[in-house]
């Protein structure tokens, strides 16, 4: 079917609008002046050359993007099991736990941070084990904030996936396991593609419950920015900011080899 | 209906719990109620603002400290100072050792800290380097690090005679040219209060207000250092009220701009450490401040953050004293202000001034 | 394929206890603060009181928060639903290598961090920005016109922090609509705007259910950017409640706020909710 003109056009100005601020960061991020002014000065790639002396914030590009990473695999596992649980089992309280699962994007990410702490924090006194600060407990609490979106978006995928494909597989014989394996989870494909993505992306990102959870000698690259703008005011972050794009980007234009984007995210019935 | 082998789902929970819980372990050892150096009698926990501070801290301040005997490794626990209180909060609510050895806050915050029984009493007995520290900062709480004062801030090319009052932020000549940050509040109440005294205003920065309310509207907000920097990089505003390290680093970037202080004079920002009351290694926690209070580091500070020295027995160079200390008639303008008068005070003045003055 | 009700639970249990344990404990733990009164030296005084709630209603500025907040996060879903549909419906009929060009290039914008993204904001709509410098050089203005802080840029820069998000939700459920529809209707002589009015619209009517109630309870709760493109002059709640925490150290005033900001969003997503799985259901039936 060929698109209409007018749709395509408006489709490539809110594209623009949206990528609006990463042209403008990256733009910065070769300014040559400390202090923004247009038109600029000049340009330079010494932001770039001094990013070598900042530790923290290399050290914050590395904790996030392992995090991020681990943040996602789990977050999409957990998810899953639990959308396929709510969905193929006929629970009680069903409504309740779907809806329950939103629960940690109601409320703002500066409160849920300083809850977590303190909450962990006296629960780790009563039980007399080491919760808080601990690489784990960062772990599990960027996985509680993604699970939202990793449940949302696997939970929808299975219920317009319908349960033909199932019911026919498990008719010609395979088990129930074999079945969710080989029939229910490669359908799934793309929203669990999405959903790690989406997990990735919070994650790395995530800055306030992270300035509570990290241990001493560990940041992640939100905090260490943060922290550094409160000193400097420098192009240094936007020449961060572009290094962090242009890395997650290589990660998923190398990652589209194997997953092939295009094809995975058109899931659904296509004729 | 599929059912679940028994062995499978037992296997499947075994796995599921010994998840969490190996997730959930930190592998440090459980804090231990009433033992002493939770941490690791090695390591010295320090709690900092991050960015340059803690750049400098690691580049001037750990040589020093690493040059003495049976020196700690240091560790950082990096946060806004927000965050940093908080934990301290929770951690004196909660009892048993803390996390942090060291904590850096400014002098108002270290206020608020001492006022809730979080820091633990300053011994001079384990500081070499505490007779060096001025008079007029020593105290029983805390240990100042470095400090600077508010200054006005003009600039040249549009201000062409030295500003030498607050008047000027009223002067109609300068209206909608003046910055100021929703931060300052506080400092909003010290000047208006200042001007109405003649002088330094003691303990009543209320009476002030109405003068404050005339600025209404020619005053342009803004929320950040980085904001306001910016704003009067590019000349959208000419005059500020800020401390004078800021004005000597965006100067240092470019901006054409002077500090003033004025006649009616200003007060102090000084940036503190403590040891929490619960410290897990306050015998680090000292070698670390005492380290920081050495000469050599102190004047490292200064050269690159431009906060001036808190110690006596620094020499800085006549340049440096000219672009971010404070000469002794200067000094003399420089007043200590009543922490515990300014932390009674301060809920209500952002309040009033939020609601009031920014939101017409 | 159903599966029994232990399976069923187990499979549910991991996310469920991360979720109550890393987050519905600790809100509740944090919430009770709302009803104890302000301390000076701890968090908060055990003394069980509503002062908190009157105090917030009986406060225009707080009350006006509130009202703001709403109406920004109201107009900000919408602005973004609008956006959004022609970009996922782009994508959803592109293939291969464009889709997945376009899908990264979605991607890519949430990937700025807050503190950039708010310095970019400053360097396209500031008194010496982008915008101003062209339109004055340009002669449409006469001098820089204050374009920062108001409760307008604010709408604007949150709809440009949840566009991808929205386009990325509506594409997945676009996804799913069955192209034959499509492709009868169009058949049948039907212009291509009818048929994604009349064809498309009510497929995807969960999907846009879901998707802006998410995006609205994201706007709801927005902070970094109502904090550095508003400032103190378009107060909306999640900066005021963390003034109230950090700067007045009145926890249980900032706690019941939060306390009202979760009512809130629960109510819209039950709201949704309901509606979403009776549109789901009708339309499953019918087809």
């Amino acid at each position: 079917m060929t698109l209409p003109r007018w749709l395509v056009v408006v489709a490539v100005l809110v594209f623009g609008f949206m990528l609006l601020p990463v042209a403008l960061v990256v733009w910065m991020s070769v300014f040559d002046s400390e202090f923004l002014t247009f038109p600029p000065s000049g340009y330079s790639l010494r932001w770039f050359g001094e990013l070598t002396r900042e530790r923290g914030l290399f050290g914050g590009l590395r904790l996030s993007f392992v995090l991020a990473l681990s943040t996602a695999a789990l977050s999409t596992a957990l998810g899953l099991l639990a959308a396929i649980g709510l969905s193929r089992a006929r629970l009680r309280w069903r409504g309740l736990l779907e809806n329950g699962f939103l629960l940690p994007l109601l409320i703002p990410a500066i409160v849920s941070g300083v809850a977590v702490y303190i909450y962990l924090y006296q629960l780790q006194w009563m039980l007399q084990v080491r919760l808080v600060p601990t690489l784990g407990a960062l772990l599990l609490a960027h996985t509680m904030i993604t699970l939202p979106w990793t449940f949302r978006l696997v939970h929808a995928g299975l219920a317009g996936l319908g349960t033909d494909a199932e019911r026919a597989s498990l008719d010609l014989g395979r088990g129930p396991w074999q079945t969710l394996w080989r029939v229910t989870l490669p359908l799934l494909r793309p929203s669990l593609v999405g959903a790690f993505i989406f997990a990735f992306i919070f994650s790395f990102a995530e800055l306030e419950i992270s300035l509570f959870l990290i241990s001493p000698g560990q940041i992640t690259l939100p905090v260490a920015m943060v922290q550094y703008a409160e000193f400097r005011v420098d192009p240094t972050l936007a020449a961060v900011s572009t290094v962090q794009i242009l890395l997650v980007g290589t990660l998923l234009a190398v990652s589209n080899r194997f997953i092939r984007f295009g094809q995975v995210l058109s899931g659904g019935v296509k004729g | 209906m599929a059912q679940l082998p028994r062995r499978q789902f037992l296997k499947l929970s075994g796995a599921a719990g010994a998840t969490l819980g190996l997730a959930a372990c930190g592998g440090a050892p459980p804090p231990n109620p009433g033992a002493a150096g939770g941490g690791g009698a090695g390591e010295v926990v320090v709690g900092t603002w991050g960015g340059d501070y803690q750049k400098f801290q690691q580049d001037f301040v750990e040589p020093v400290l690493a040059g003495t005997d049976g020196a700690p490794t240091v560790v950082y626990d990096v946060a806004d100072q927000v965050a940093r209180m908080t934990k301290m909060r929770t951690q004196g609510q909660t009892g048993g050792p803390g996390t942090i050895d060291v904590t850096a806050l400014s002098d108002q915050q270290a206020q608020e800290m001492a006022a809730a029984s979080l820091l633990g009493k300053v011994d001079p007995a384990r500081l070499s380097n505490y007779a060096n520290i001025r008079e007029d900062f020593r105290n029983d709480l805390w240990v100042p690090h470095i400090y600077s004062a508010g200054v006005i801030i003009y600039n040249t090319e549009h201000v062409t005679t030295p500003p030498d009052s607050y008047e000027v932020f009223w002067d109609p000549a300068y209206a909608g040219r003046i910055g100021i940050m929703s931060i300052q509040w506080a400092t909003e109440y010290f000047m208006a209060a200042a001007l109405e005294a003649g002088g330094d205003p003691g303990n009543n920065w209320d009476a002030g207000w109405q003068r404050m309310l005339a600025r209404k509207g020619t005053v342009r907000v803004y929320e950040s250092q980085e904001q306001l920097g910016q704003a009067l990089m590019s000349g959208e505003v000419w005059l500020a009220y800020n401390w004078k390290a800021r004005a000597y680093q965006w100067r240092k970037a470019g901006a054409p701009l002077a500090s003033a202080i004025p006649r009616e004079g200003t007060f102090p920002v000084v940036f503190t450490v403590g040891v929490p009351a619960n410290a897990p290694n306050p015998d680090g926690a000292y070698a670390y401040i005492d380290a920081m209070l050495d000469p050599e580091a102190q004047e490292q500070f200064a050269q690159n953050m431009g906060y001036w020295p808190t110690v006596t027995n620094v020499d800085p160079p006549p340049e440096l004293t000219a672009e971010i200390g404070f000469t002794p008639e200067e000094e003399q303008k420089i007043h200590q202000v009543d922490l515990a008068y300014l932390a009674q005070n301060n809920e209500r003045w952002r309040q009033q001034y939020v609601e009031q003055l920014i939101n017409q | 394929m159903t599966l029994d009700r232990r399976t069923g639970w187990l499979l549910v249990m991991p996310a469920a206890v991360i979720t109550v344990v890393f987050f519905v404990a600790p809100l509740v733990y944090f919430l009770r603060f709302s009803f104890e009164r302000p301390s000076r030296t701890a968090f908060s005084e055990p003394v069980f009181t509503l002062e908190n709630f009157a105090r917030f209603f009986a406060s225009p500025f707080h009350v006006g928060a509130l009202t703001r907040t709403l109406l920004v996060a109201l107009a900000a879903t919408a602005l973004a639903l609008l956006l959004a549909l022609p970009v996922a419906y782009l994508i959803t009929k592109t293939n291969g290598r464009v889709k997945a060009m376009l899908i990264i290039l979605t991607v890519f914008p949430l990937l700025v961090g807050n503190v950039v993204r708010s310095i970019g904001w400053v360097a396209l709509l500031g008194y010496s920005g982008v915008v101003n410098t062209v339109l004055t050089a340009v002669g449409f203005l006469d001098g820089p016109v204050e374009l920062l802080r108001t409760a307008t840029t604010v709408t604007v820069a949150i709809t440009s922090v949840v566009l991808p998000l929205m386009v990325l939700t509506l594409q997945a459920s676009l996804e799913s609509v069955d192209p034959n529809t499509e492709r009868a209707a169009l058949d049948l002589g039907a212009r291509p705007l009818r048929v994604f009015r009349q064809i498309v619209l009510p497929q995807i009517v969960p999907g846009i259910a879901a998707g802006t109630s998410l995006v609205f309870v994201l706007c709801i709760n927005a902070y970094a950017t109502p904090r550095l493109v508003g400032g103190t002059q378009v107060p909306m709640l999640a900066p005021v409640v963390y003034d109230t925490i950090s700067s007045d150290n009145n926890w249980p005033f900032g706690a019941s706020m939060a306390a009202l900001m979760l009512v809130v969003s629960l109510a819209v997503v039950l709201l949704y909710g309901r509606l979403l799985r009776r549109q789901f259901e009708g339309w499953r039936v019918a087809r």
